[in-house]
């Protein structure tokens, strides 16, 4: 999960951040999950084993209400609706509840790998 | 150099230096005792093994649960070795493994212990290991998942096996709570969350209620690693149990397969004088025969040899503040029945007559039994651990075995003569409608 990123430099420089944070906003009121009461951990491609053991880690009611939202975007997207725009989630409750475990468990993978493939040296 | 050579040049060394140099590693006191910084009691063993161990011995055995949260010391067992904040629990096992080490963690009614076994050098590396279990667990809530899943599994094994059900409802029936805990969380644990577990944790880890044993270690390297490991322990001084009390009574458990029975009553705790005199009536009690096509010196191991079809075994629990002395039956019920009748008999009317000869071999297997206590890594780690924590006193083996010189046959007579007067406990297992009733013997 981890790929080369600029967020730091972007979050720690005013200038950059000023400029690139309307855009970023603009970009993910675009993106539409909001509109259908989602969150934006609920998008994260789920077909790897990777975020499968990070949904095991979450806490049975996230989960719960992940479950009920992915539903009910679902219900809105075969209708060809979206929700009234006092139901869109704000971006205060856009809370990334699921990313912090699948960096979790990515950084558990990655170190089992480097088990897998050290070599043992005695002092 | 070939191999024979450096065997022989080892020949032509005087043999009179190495044989004191034995003698003197002998008579040095192996066991050091000293207090850390942070006020850990640190215990070595200088056993000569090459092998070592250092354990962490946590007054936080099942008596330490409250009513509100029985079964946690298990949860808390089982939580030993789990992720940590420095260490995934992936790294903590894998590392042991590449070092060669092994890492354990045993509950008893009165301690939990959590240890590491690995070649000297290593020493540094497993005291870090168990500082990061006691301080840095992170009980994480989806962990303890897995946890109760290894807590449900290690009951399911513990109740397939007869002698531990009796084992554990003999000490319910006999203290009801305190140490009537039972060892395993029961499905009616009210530990539902990884938060309980850490709250007691947090309850139990603090530095009057740990001592640190290690054995084949630098005393003074495992001191120096104990105060930059341990510094940051609590000092809260912890609650001190609710004394235990013998209550006595009968349970009676219906259960497929083989019979068990077993009768109880107040023994004494250990460290105590009568303690040592219930040894000997234990080993004079014993049902086992020890040695392979004898039949057994004592009355109830010839007993069992007769009937064939039971085995007698006898116990004597000593723990910091109360004991439990009795005899497990097992086998056919229509000879259980014969068996215990045998048993009140010989304890209500044929104690007197124990020959001397009788009395001197009790004695002998009774000082083999405590001596044996200090075998092994495993039971001298519990043992000395226990002492301190209880005590703070160790009792080397030497003075425990002189202990039994000054038993007399009256002292034993006395003391099977106050056990008859505490309630019995008994516990029936397996066929109860053929199994005896406690009134009735």
């Amino acid at each position: 999960m981890s790929y080369p990123t600029l967020y730091n430099t972007v979050k720690n420089s005013r200038f950059l951040y000023g400029l690139l944070k309307p855009v970023a906003s603009w970009y993910t009121n675009a993106a539409g999950y909001r509109q259908l009461g989602m969150r934006y951990d609920d998008i994260i491609a789920e077909e790897s084993t990777t975020v499968q053991k990070a949904l095991e880690r979450i806490p049975q009611n996230e989960y719960d209400q992940r479950t009920l939202r992915l539903r009910n975007a679902y219900q809105l997207s075969t209708q060809n609706i979206i929700l009234p725009r006092d139901k869109w989630i704000k971006p205060e409750e856009d809370i990334r509840y699921l990313f912090p475990y699948v960096e979790q468990v990515a950084v558990e993978e990655a170190e089992r790998e480097a088990f897998e493939a050290a070599k043992v040296i005695r002092k | 150099m070939l191999r024979s050579c450096r065997l022989s040049s080892k020949f032509t060394s005087p043999i009179s230096s190495l044989l004191r140099r034995n003698y003197a590693n002998v008579a040095s006191s192996p066991v050091v005792v000293s207090k850390s910084k942070a006020g850990i009691t640190v215990v070595s063993i200088e056993d000569n093994a090459p092998a070592s161990s250092v354990a962490v011995v946590v007054k936080a055995g099942s008596r330490a649960e409250s009513t509100d949260n029985v079964g946690v010391a298990h949860f808390l067992k089982n939580f030993a070795f789990r992720s940590t904040e420095g260490k995934t629990a992936f790294r903590i096992t894998r590392e042991a493994e590449l070092l060669g080490g092994i890492l354990s963690a045993n509950l008893t009614r009165e301690s939990l212990i959590i240890s590491g076994e690995f070649l000297r050098e290593d020493l540094p590396h497993f005291l870090e290991v168990l500082s990061d279990v006691v301080f840095k667990t992170k009980y994480e809530p989806y962990e303890f998942k897995d946890v109760k899943r290894s807590v449900n599994f290690e009951r399911g094994a513990a109740e397939a096996i007869p002698e531990v059900i009796t084992s554990d409802t003999v000490h319910a029936v006999a203290f009801r709570h305190g140490l009537g805990n039972s060892l395993f969380a029961n499905s009616t644990t009210k530990v539902t969350s990884s938060e309980q577990v850490k709250a007691f944790s947090n309850k139990v880890y603090t530095a009057p209620n740990i001592t640190i044993v290690g054995t084949s270690v630098n005393h003074n390297e495992l001191v120096s690693l104990t105060d930059k490991l341990f510094e940051k322990v609590s000092h809260t001084v912890p609650s001190t149990p609710i004394a235990s009390k013998y209550f006595g009574g009968e349970s009676r458990i219906a259960a497929p397969g083989s019979s068990h029975f077993v009768i109880g009553f107040e023994g004494a705790a250990a460290g105590a004088p009568e303690y040592a005199i219930l040894q000997v009536l234990r080993a004079y009690l014993d049902g086992e025969t020890h040695t392979r096509w004898g039949d057994g010196v004592t009355p109830l191991a010839q007993l069992s040899n007769k009937l064939k079809d039971v085995k007698i075994s006898s116990f004597n629990a000593g723990y910091s503040d109360a004991g439990l002395f009795g005899i497990h039956i097992s086998g056919n019920p229509t000879s259980i029945c014969a068996t215990a009748r045998a048993v009140s008999e010989l304890l209500k009317h044929n104690l007197h007559h124990i020959s001397k000869e009788d009395f001197q071999c009790a004695i002998a297997k009774a000082k083999y039994y405590t001596a044996a206590a200090y075998d092994t890594r495993a039971s001298k780690t519990e043992l000395i651990g226990g002492q301190i924590l209880h005590s703070g006193r160790i009792i080397p083996v030497s003075e425990a075995i002189v202990e039994f010189n000054h038993i007399t046959i009256e002292d034993v007579k006395n003391t099977a003569e106050k056990l008859l007067k505490s309630k019995p406990t008994t516990v029936a297992l397996g066929d109860i409608n053929a199994l005896p009733h406690a009134d009735v013997l």
